[in-house]
């Protein structure tokens, strides 16, 4: 009897706050089921601030994970609080960034600590 | 992995609900990179499977008590790993209500070398991808 394969990298949101910044760092893969517990993870912040996604250490995202971000963003124009995605400039969110151009609809960064002023 | 061509050399199924997903993932990834697929290709690989697998779990029991079963089989000829996701529901239809945005099955376009959709055998939707190794 083999083992059960390992269910994917061990999935993490630490959500932190930066001034009027709301940072949620995201570890691990993107899917059906962690897309729905990155949404119970993330505050929105108050308005006129701003929530970053920071995906750098994210190593795998479906299109839930997209359809969350899309949802976000959608709550930032709402609610009056501006959104980025921060993540890694070579790394298969990036590719899956591309593929959908999730760049032209939010504002996509390399590092968060670099964003400019909301 | 040495199964003669033709046969299933990997062969899953689980029901059809949302902590199957990556299971099943998993297991195609090991699949995979036991084929001798890497980054960035393996990621791609994952991401047209999930999205299969995803489909399967979200439509093809829509409107049942019961979800029913998501099914993945892999196998290798020559340079090419063929993969299918397979269940035994209603068959992919138009939703007027569907919850997601659409990104499914382009995001399997993009990455998978060949896909096509079929009729299973006992009903339900066949999805066949595969992919070149390199």
């Amino acid at each position: 009897m083999t083992a059960e394969p390992h269910a994917g990298a061990p999935f993490s949101v630490a959500v932190a706050a930066r001034g009027a910044d709301v940072v949620a760092a995201v570890t691990g893969e993107i899917d059906l089921v962690t897309a729905a517990e990155l949404e119970q993870a993330v505050v929105g912040p108050a308005p006129g601030g701003r929530l970053v996604v920071d995906l750098r250490s994210v190593t795998f995202i479906d299109s839930s994970g997209i359809r969350l971000l899309m949802a976000l963003d959608g709550r930032a124009a709402a609610e009056g609080w501006s959104f980025a995605v921060a993540r890694a400039p070579d790394g298969h969110v990036e590719r899956v960034f591309e593929m959908c151009r999730f760049g032209d609809r939010v504002l996509v960064v390399d590092d968060p600590a670099n964003l400019p002023e909301p | 992995m040495s199964s003669p061509d033709g046969e299933p050399a990997l062969d899953r199924t689980l029901p059809a609900v949302p902590g199957s997903v990556p299971r099943l993932r998993s297991a195609v990834a090991q699949f995979a990179a036991a084929a001798g697929l890497v980054e960035p290709e393996l990621s791609e690989v994952k991401l047209a499977i999930t999205e299969a697998i995803t489909n399967a779990v979200i439509h093809a029991y829509e409107g049942r008590e019961a979800p029913g079963t998501v099914g993945v089989t892999a196998r290798l000829s020559g340079r090419r790993m063929h993969v299918t996701v397979h269940d035994e529901g209603r068959g992919m239809a138009p939703r007027l209500d569907s919850p997601g945005l659409g990104l499914g099955l382009p995001f399997i376009a993009q990455t998978a070398d060949t896909f096509d959709l079929a009729r299973g055998a006992r009903g339900g939707t066949e999805v066949r991808m595969s992919f070149l190794l390199p």
